[in-house]
Order: C-alpha cells, then sequence, then structure tokens
C-alpha cells in the first residue's frame, strides 16, 4: 500500500550531490533570509546600543564620549528605580493577565456566535480591533480626555450620577496606575483576540461536531476541545504580549506622563524621557539593557511553566 | 465586486494624491544656489492655520522673486518638540542638518557646536533693540549665534466679576480663592502635573525669592541653603493651595497648559495661572467671560517676575555664499522689526524687540498684548544649561508628588536634588 | 451546517448579552473621538457633555484635509504597510517551517533557537532607533522608504516567524508528508498544501504586523527626512497641541480618518476568514 519514495529532483541531485549545502533539506538555508535580516537591522543597532550603555554619551555629542561605567551605576543604585520596576511589574503583569483573559473571551464569544451563524459576531470583531489599530499616542490622548476630572468627559456621567461632582481618575497614584492598565488591556485585548481566534479556527469544526453529538455541554467543548489547542498560541500570546507591554510607553505619555509624581512612569517611558527629554543616551542604553534583560528573565519564566510537559515546543 | 471597490478606492487615492502634492521648494527648480530651511509646522507655509501659512509662504516668494538664482527648500520638523530637537542634533552630529532652521529657545544650547556667527549681518544697535534676556542667549562669547525671534510670557489670570483686585501675594491669593471655592466656584488652577509648564509657571515664585537653580559654572545649586528653602516654600504653597481647597486635587493632571483648557472651558474658574497665549485659545473656544491679566504672585509683595520662552533662529552652514542671502531671508520671515511686527498680529507672537512695540501695530491696541509687552522688561529665560531638561523633569516630579501629598515639600525637592547631583557632570 | 444549530436559548442570551458589553466597551471610545471630531470648538469641551454635538460640523475634516498632508500620510502608511507585511510574510514563512518541520540536534537547541528569535524582540526600538539612524546616514540611505520597509520586516519577522510556526504546529505532518511521498519538493508541499490550510493564521499575522506599522512613530520619523515621505503614525503627532490653538478636534478628525483604511481593509479581509476556515481542509 505505501508507494515506493520516488527521487525528489532538485539543485541536490543535479550537482551530484556534492553541494549538500543547498540541498532543500538543509534547515540553516531556510532560515537564512531571517538570519540576514536580524543581522544587519537589529544585532548591529543593539550591539552599538549596548555598546553606549557603556558610556557617557549623549544624543549630541557626536562622537566625542567615554567609557564608563557610570550609565549603569546611577541606574541601579536609585532607589526610584526600583519603584519603577514595582510599577512596571504592576502594569505588564495586570495588563497581560487582562489581554489574554479578555481575549480569549471575546474570541470564543466571536467562535462561538460565528459556529451558530448569529449576526453581529463580524460587528464585535471588527470593533475591538479598532481600538488596536489607532497609534498609541491617539489613544493616550483620547484616554485622557475621557478621564477627564472636571466633568467634560464621558467617563465623569456615571459618577455625577452618584452624585460625586469630583471623581478622581488621573490625580492620585494608585486611581492613575489602574486606569492607565484598564486603557491598556483595552488596547491589547484586540491582539490576544485574534491570535486566540485564528488558533480556535483551526481546529476541525468536526471534534465540536462530535462532542456536541455526544452530548457535551459548551463548557466541556471549551475545556477538553478549545483549551488545549490553544495551549501553544497562548504561550505565545503571553510572551508577545509581555514584550510589548514592556515596551510601552506611546501611550502612557499623552496619558500621564509618568504622572502623577513617578506612579505610572514604566520603564520604557523613562527610557523616553532620559534619551528624548535630557538627552542622555549613555543612561538611556544603559536602562534599556536592564529592561531587556527583565524581558528575558520572563519569557524564561513563562517556557519553564508552560512547556515542561510533553507537547511543548519541538 | 470587493476587488472593484477596492481597485476604484486605489485609483482614487493616486489621483488624489497627485493632485496635493505641496510644494516644498520654493523658486526656480534650476536654481544653482539651495537654501535648506528646517522649521516648526506652525512657523511654515504648511502651518495648519490659513493666515499662518500665507505669511510665510508670501515672504519666501517674495524671496525667491528678487533673487532668481536662489530657491529655498522647506522642511518640516514635528510639532513634538523635544523628538523634532533630537532628531536635529542627530542630523547636525552626523553633518547632514539644515543651512538654517527653527529652533526651541529652551534647547539653544546643545546647538551651540554647531552654529554660524553671523555678527557681520548685523549693526550692534540691531541686535541692542533685542530685549536684554533675548541678547544673552544669543550672544555667546561676542559671537551672534542665534535670534530669539518669538517669545511669550506667564502670569495669572483672573475673571473680573469675581475678583475685585488681583492678588500680589500668596496668602491673598489663597484668601480670595478660597472664598470662591466656597461659593462654588473652582477657586484658583495652576499646572501641577508631569509637564513643562508646572515647572516653568512656578520659576518666577522661585526666582522672586532669589532662588537660583545653577550658579554660573552651570552647576546646580537650587537644593542647597537658600535656594532649597526657596523651592520649600514654593511646594509648601501649592500644597496649602489644594488642602484648603481653594485648588482642586486636579491640577496634578495639568502638565501642560492646553490640559488646562477643557477645566477653564467649563466656565467654572476664577482665577489660573498659565501663558499668555492661552487667553485667545479660550476664547475661541467660546469663552464670553471678561478676564484680566496680572503678575503672578509671589510670596511676599515685591518686584514682579515672569518667565519668558519661545523660538530661536539660527544658521548651521558655514558656505559663505550662502550666508548674506541666509541672512535676508531670515530677517524677511522672523528678525526684523517689521517681521516681528507683522507676526504679532498674524500669530498673536510676542515681539522680542523693543522698537516694535513703538511701530503702532493693531496688536498693540490689545490691552492685554501691551500688558505682555510689559512684563518682558522682567522676563527672565530658563537657564539654557545642559542639565536643565534633568532639573526640570525631577522638579515636575517633585510638583506632583507634592500636590498629591505624596511626599512632603522637603523629601520631594530632596530627592529632586539628588537625582539631578547623580547625573550632575562637570 | 453544524449540529450545534441546535441551541438552546441561554448560551445564544449569554452570548448576545456578552456581544453588548464588548461592544458598548469598545463603542464608548471610538463614539467619544467620533464626537470629537464633529463638534465646533465652542463645544469641545461642553460640560455638562454630550455624545452627540449641538451644531456638529465637518469643519475639522475639511481644514486636515485640505491644509495637511493626511491623504500623502494615509497613502504613504499603505506603501509601507503593505510591503512590510508582503516581505515579512515571505521571509517568516519559510522560517517558520524549518522551525516545525525540521528535527533538530535536540529538543533544547530548537527551544534555544526560538527563544533568541524572540529576544531580539525585545529591545525597545528607542534605543536602537539612534545607532540605526547613523548606520544608514553613513550608508547614505535617509529618506527612503525601502530603507524603513526593511526596518519594518526586521522588526516584525521574529514576532511573524514565531506566530506562524505555531500555527504550521497545529497542522498535522501527515498533511504534508503526504504531498511529499507523493513527489513534491518541501517548497511545493509548503506553498501548495500548507499554505491554503494556514491561511487563518497568515491573516492574522498579517494583521498584527499591519496594526504595528502603521501607527509607528519613531522609525519612520527618524529616518525619513522629508515631510512628504512620512507616514500617517508621524503625521498625527504635527496635531497635538501647541501653543498656537487648541487642536483636539483635529486630531479626532485624523484618527478617525486614520483608522477608517484599517477598517475598510479589514472588512475586505474578513469575508476570506470566513470562506477559508468553512472548506475544512483536513480531510483524511
Amino acid at each position: 500500500m505505501a508507494e515506493t519514495l520516488k527521487p525528489v529532483r532538485g539543485p541536490r541531485d543535479f550537482l551530484g550531490g556534492r553541494l549538500r549545502v543547498f540541498s532543500e533539506d538543509n534547515v540553516w538555508l531556510w532560515l537564512l533570509p531571517l538570519a540576514v535580516l536580524i543581522s544587519f537591522f537589529y544585532l548591529y543597532p543593539v550591539f552599538e546600543a549596548v555598546r553606549f550603555s557603556f558610556t557617557d554619551a549623549t544624543t549630541s555629542s557626536g562622537d566625542d564620549y567615554s567609557y564608563t561605567l557610570r550609565s549603569y551605576v546611577q541606574t541601579l543604585t536609585l532607589p526610584e528605580f526600583y519603584a519603577m520596576v514595582r510599577t512596571t511589574v504592576i502594569f505588564v503583569g495586570c495588563s497581560v493577565i487582562g489581554q489574554v483573559l479578555f481575549g480569549m473571551l471575546i474570541a470564543t464569544l466571536v467562535y462561538e456566535g460565528e459556529m451558530r451563524n448569529l449576526p453581529g459576531f463580524g460587528i464585535v470583531r471588527a470593533l475591538v480591533l479598532v481600538g488596536w489599530v489607532l497609534p498609541g499616542v491617539v489613544l493616550g490622548i483620547i484616554w485622557k480626555l475621557l478621564l477627564d476630572e472636571s466633568g467634560a468627559s464621558f467617563m465623569a456621567i456615571p459618577f455625577g450620577m452618584f452624585g460625586i461632582r469630583d471623581p478622581v481618575f488621573l490625580s492620585a497614584p494608585v486611581p492613575a496606575l489602574a486606569w492607565v492598565i484598564i486603557a491598556n488591556i483595552w488596547r491589547g485585548t484586540a491582539f490576544a483576540m485574534i491570535l486566540q481566534y485564528s488558533a480556535m479556527k483551526t481546529i476541525p469544526p468536526e471534534y465540536h461536531e462530535a462532542a456536541t453529538i455526544d452530548g457535551a455541554s459548551w463548557f466541556q467543548r471549551f475545556r477538553l476541545i478549545t483549551l488545549p489547542s490553544l495551549r501553544n498560541i497562548l504561550l505565545i500570546n503571553l510572551i508577545l504580549a509581555t514584550i510589548s507591554t514592556l515596551n510601552t510607553f506611546d501611550m502612557i505619555m499623552p496619558l500621564t506622563g509618568g504622572g502623577p509624581g513617578r506612579s505610572t512612569e514604566v520603564i520604557a517611558l523613562y527610557i523616553y524621557n532620559v534619551v528624548f527629554q535630557e538627552f542622555d543616551f549613555g543612561r538611556g542604553a544603559a536602562v534599556a539593557v536592564v529592561l531587556s534583560l527583565i524581558g528575558i528573565v520572563l519569557t524564561l519564566v513563562y517556557f519553564r511553566i508552560l512547556t515542561n510537559k510533553q507537547d511543548g515546543f519541538e | 465586486m470587493m476587488k472593484l471597490v477596492f481597485g476604484a478606492a486605489v485609483s482614487a487615492a493616486a489621483v488624489l494624491h497627485g493632485q496635493l502634492a505641496f510644494a516644498d521648494v520654493y523658486g526656480d527648480p534650476n536654481a544653482p544656489m539651495t537654501i535648506t530651511w528646517v522649521t516648526q509646522p506652525t512657523q511654515s507655509p504648511e502651518a495648519g492655520n490659513e493666515r499662518y501659512a500665507s505669511y510665510y509662504k508670501g515672504k519666501i516668494e517674495a524671496f525667491v522673486a528678487a533673487h532668481p538664482e536662489v530657491k529655498v527648500d522647506v522642511t518640516l520638523n514635528s510639532n513634538n518638540g523635544n523628538a523634532g530637537m533630537t532628531k536635529l542634533l542627530e542630523q547636525l552630529a552626523i553633518g547632514q542638518g539644515p543651512d538654517f532652521a527653527t529652533i526651541d529657545s529652551f534647547f539653544v544650547k546643545r546647538f551651540l557646536p554647531y552654529l554660524t556667527p553671523m555678527n557681520d549681518y548685523y549693526t550692534e544697535e540691531e541686535v541692542n533693540d533685542f530685549f536684554p534676556f533675548a541678547r544673552e542667549a544669543m550672544v555667546v562669547d561676542g559671537k551672534l549665534k542665534a535670534f530669539w525671534v518669538n517669545t511669550d510670557v506667564r502670569n495669572i489670570y483672573y475673571r473680573k466679576d469675581l475678583v475685585a483686585t488681583p492678588p500680589k501675594t500668596w496668602d491673598e491669593l489663597l484668601e480670595v480663592a478660597g472664598k470662591l471655592s466656597e461659593e462654588g466656584h473652582t477657586g484658583y488652577i495652576f499646572p501641577a502635573g508631569r509637564g513643562e509648564a508646572a515647572v516653568m509657571e512656578h520659576l518666577p515664585m522661585f526666582w522672586a525669592q532669589g532662588g537660583e537653580l545653577i550658579d554660573e559654572d552651570g552647576k546646580p545649586v537650587f537644593g542647597e541653603g537658600a535656594n532649597r528653602d526657596a523651592w520649600i516654600n514654593v511646594l509648601t504653597f501649592m500644597r496649602k493651595a489644594v488642602e484648603s481647597g481653594a485648588s482642586p486635587n486636579r491640577v496634578a493632571n495639568f502638565g501642560s497648559e492646553s490640559d488646562m483648557q477643557p477645566e477653564l472651558a467649563r466656565g467654572n474658574t476664577a482665577i489660573f495661572l498659565g501663558g499668555c497665549w492661552m487667553m485667545s485659545e479660550l476664547k475661541s473656544l467660546g469663552d464670553q467671560n471678561d478676564w484680566g491679566v496680572a503678575d503672578i504672585p509671589l510670596m511676599t509683595e515685591g518686584k514682579p517676575i515672569t518667565a519668558v520662552g519661545g523660538w530661536m533662529t539660527g544658521v548651521f552652514t558655514d558656505n559663505a555664499d550662502k550666508l548674506p542671502f541666509i541672512a535676508e531671508l531670515q530677517k524677511m520671515l522672523q528678525t526684523s522689526p517689521e517681521a516681528m511686527d507683522e507676526l504679532a498680529v498674524v500669530r498673536d507672537d510676542l515681539p522680542t524687540r523693543a522698537s516694535v512695540v513703538k511701530m503702532g501695530s493693531p496688536y498693540f491696541q490689545d490691552p492685554l498684548n501691551i500688558a505682555y509687552m510689559e512684563m518682558l522688561e522682567f522676563g527672565r529665560p530658563r537657564p539654557s544649561s545642559v542639565i536643565y531638561p534633568t532639573i526640570s523633569v525631577e522638579l515636575q516630579v517633585a510638583i506632583s508628588d507634592v500636590v498629591t501629598g505624596a511626599k512632603s515639600p522637603a523629601d520631594a525637592l530632596d530627592a529632586a536634588f539628588d537625582k539631578v547631583m547623580a547625573q550632575y557632570k562637570p | 451546517m453544524s449540529p450545534i444549530h441546535r441551541r438552546s436559548a441561554i448560551p445564544v442570551l449569554l452570548i448576545y448579552s456578552g456581544y453588548v458589553i464588548v461592544a458598548l466597551i469598545y463603542l464608548i471610545p471610538i463614539l467619544w473621538v467620533v464626537s470629537l471630531s464633529f463638534r465646533p470648538l465652542q463645544e469641545l469641551f461642553a460640560y455638562p457633555p454630550r455624545l452627540v454635538p449641538m451644531k456638529p460640523t465637518w469643519d475639522a475634516y475639511v481644514r486636515v484635509i485640505e491644509n495637511s498632508l493626511i491623504l500623502t500620510y494615509l497613502w504613504n502608511s499603505l506603501k509601507l504597510v503593505s510591503l512590510s507585511v508582503l516581505g515579512t510574510i515571505v521571509v517568516a514563512l519559510p522560517s517558520a517551517y524549518a522551525l516545525s518541520r525540521f528535527r533538530f540536534r535536540s529538543k533544547r537547541q530548537l527551544t534555544l533557537i526560538m527563544l533568541g528569535i524572540l529576544m531580539v524582540q525585545l529591545i525597545s526600538p528607542l534605543v536602537t532607533i539612534l545607532p540605526l539612524y547613523r548606520y544608514f546616514a553613513t550608508l547614505g540611505l535617509i529618506n527612503s522608504h525601502i530603507v524603513v520597509i526593511l526596518v519594518f520586516i526586521a522588526m516584525e519577522t521574529p514576532v511573524a516567524t514565531w506566530m506562524l510556526k505555531g500555527f504550521i504546529d497545529t497542522v498535522p505532518t501527515a498533511l504534508d508528508d503526504a504531498a511529499r511521498m507523493d513527489g513534491a519538493s518541501r517548497l511545493q508541499s509548503l506553498v501548495l498544501v500548507l499554505l491554503p490550510v494556514l491561511m487563518p493564521g497568515i491573516i492574522s499575522v498579517s494583521i498584527l504586523i499591519s496594526v504595528a506599522t502603521w501607527g509607528e512613530f519613531l522609525v519612520p520619523y527618524m529616518l525619513l527626512s522629508d515631510n512628504k515621505l512620512q507616514p500617517i503614525g508621524v503625521g498625527v503627532l504635527d496635531f497635538q497641541n501647541t501653543s498656537d490653538g487648541v487642536t483636539t478636534h483635529y486630531l479626532a478628525a485624523i484618527s478617525v480618518l486614520a483608522t477608517l483604511p484599517a477598517l475598510i481593509v479589514f472588512l475586505l479581509v474578513q469575508r476570506f476568514i470566513v470562506g477559508d476556515a468553512t472548506s475544512g481542509a483536513i480531510k483524511g
């Protein structure tokens, strides 16, 4: 029954098997474009950035700088740095969990609705995406207007109905951080939704059909069919959402500027301020390196937790 | 079907794109000499505001008409001041800067190594016509490095129907504002968030007490001795304003002057601290109240003082052939008294040359403008030291920490000073 | 279509309530922006706030379209985004295929490679942009769209590769093995067999890349000196409040205009997802 394997014709046969390196079975050949691209457009600048983190360069110093560990020392010995790390961890943690959960929720809603041919699922899908398409800076401005405490904003309406004339949204440290997280979840849920929705779509509908015929409830189907298939995507989702949230500053900038005080100044925003407002490139690079290290640690943690089982990544 | 729609959309876009190609090179395309100018969008021929745009366009077109051998290439920098200045610096650092550019007065010190002196094109009389604070920034070691072309002042505005005489001291201000707040108004608002406005609007209060941010060598001293006390006084005053109810909590949201506009448009505010351009903005939002302008209240009664900002223009090329043309273009556009006078009317820009006031232009029919002009006499710019941006950021943090009650004035100030000193390199 | 048609009322009710809630959460800020864009200056910060302005006006849109380069910016964005997406998929797909279908020396090696690829994503463009600028300036490549596109591709390919690998992993190897047994080369099996099945995944990756690059500010801003080459992410910022007047409504109008193309494209693409997924590619 097994068909005889016909020889695959390729350059390998052409050149008598000598140029094995160009065989389509050489995995490195497949990965070459990626490697080239990353080296030229990423590794070199990254290397430079790391190099600069060991200098005292400013953005206008051109070639006039010297090597020093000062940037790192300054960064790590500042007490506020640890407060910022804590703020960043809270921000990233809550945002990522929120995004992934809401993304899953909405993806499920949309998928189930689609399966049942309920009209309207496409609209919901599109709406969520709009929130994501808007540039971060614009979102920051919009949310700032939405959260205007003087009453001219939309958010003030429900509070007004309860008789609270001067609601506190952004003018105190804790609510400010909370709202920044909410705005970030609002923004990033679309990404999680898209990922998980697409993964749900690759599950053969027959599995669901069979399960329903067997009398499984929606919840059982979700738990036993959908969730396991989402495993890999969830890992990717978590990692990507974490990385992207770690690097988010564009929305926070117009929303709170990092304030009040430093309560919403996440590390990425701090880097922006240091490089573009204080013109200190060496210090900015140093903090960026630290941030990347944090990201690497987090990613490794995710990996450990989520892939120590069989079907992890292979 | 979808393909058709998509195709149509693409073609439409292509056609429109062709139609709307804006000229950014003025003059004969074959002219041998090109002068490149980088400027802010609102100070360019492509400003969103039509009156601004036609002013700049008109001047450039007149210039190239008079000099057919020159063409002018205008590039717009970003409205986002800091990123824009950073980009300009980067370009200069690798030798790809423009011939001349509009620079934020705040950053001029960073541009000094690249600026070409223009002493040959201005008489001493002309230079002295500029206000003292402007001259100080423009002339470095005898070299005329840049020109301060427009400016602004900071002051308080008060509702004439609610406030009989404007307060001159902090105590008076708190009293008046406190009473008005009790009656249901918003007594007094001021910028106290993360933004340059929070620092700049309060610098006069600090300077009036004799406080200095940095010493002659550029070393930060604002956290030492009498300077420290001065800042603690200012911070304590701000905290008192919020605690006493004269000001609402939400001043911690106001990082820039424009952050205050939604609040002001609400129509409930009695007194506010801000910049002189805010009134015409407020009017454009439909405000009908009668406002007066007054000097910034100080700790104790004394000589008034205010902080000034604005834009400068500087030349980066050292091509001797181009310089005379650039000088002329600059005078036509921004640096001559005539240009400043026109700009005052068109853009509401406060001129930086004393002679402009005497030219009798319509701008000075408005008593508010005369008041601003008078404030220029005691205007002081921010120190253009390299460490100032860091000082500003740390002070912003301190201010918002104090106003929200997160830190005491002394703690906040000391923290700010320590941060700055850690960053400072002599 | 499927037996799930046989449904009780409860799940449907739940689903619809979910839709309503989600729709509201997302509609409110969006409607607010739209509302702002149609307001005359006097109503911009009206109190008490109303969603529908009393005297709606096209003023902001007119000004924005006439007096700014917005259409140019949108066109630039379209160009940059579509070419970046194309380029990214072209580079990422073979890489993802290789990572999914080849057996590596050890699972660890594969994991390391995957992680390595992802780590690249971690360094914020904030810091790489300055060296990048200098690097290209010395090569004389500043101010060209091609460079920006290449940088975008470099920025997005790691993510794209990761995600595509994940999608390819969900496709049983039986599928392409069957194709190769029938004599197809790897490339053929990738393009002719896997590609159609992966379409939903490829589309979502494309959407991801599009969104990431559409609003991108820093990279084009620093690498393109000519204002007329800038995409919308840069153009939008030119309308932030300055000391020359309140521009909130302009910003709102621009946001609407900037989002509209993305919305239209998505509506076009939506059909594709629906059509393909129901074809049930995996048959024995």
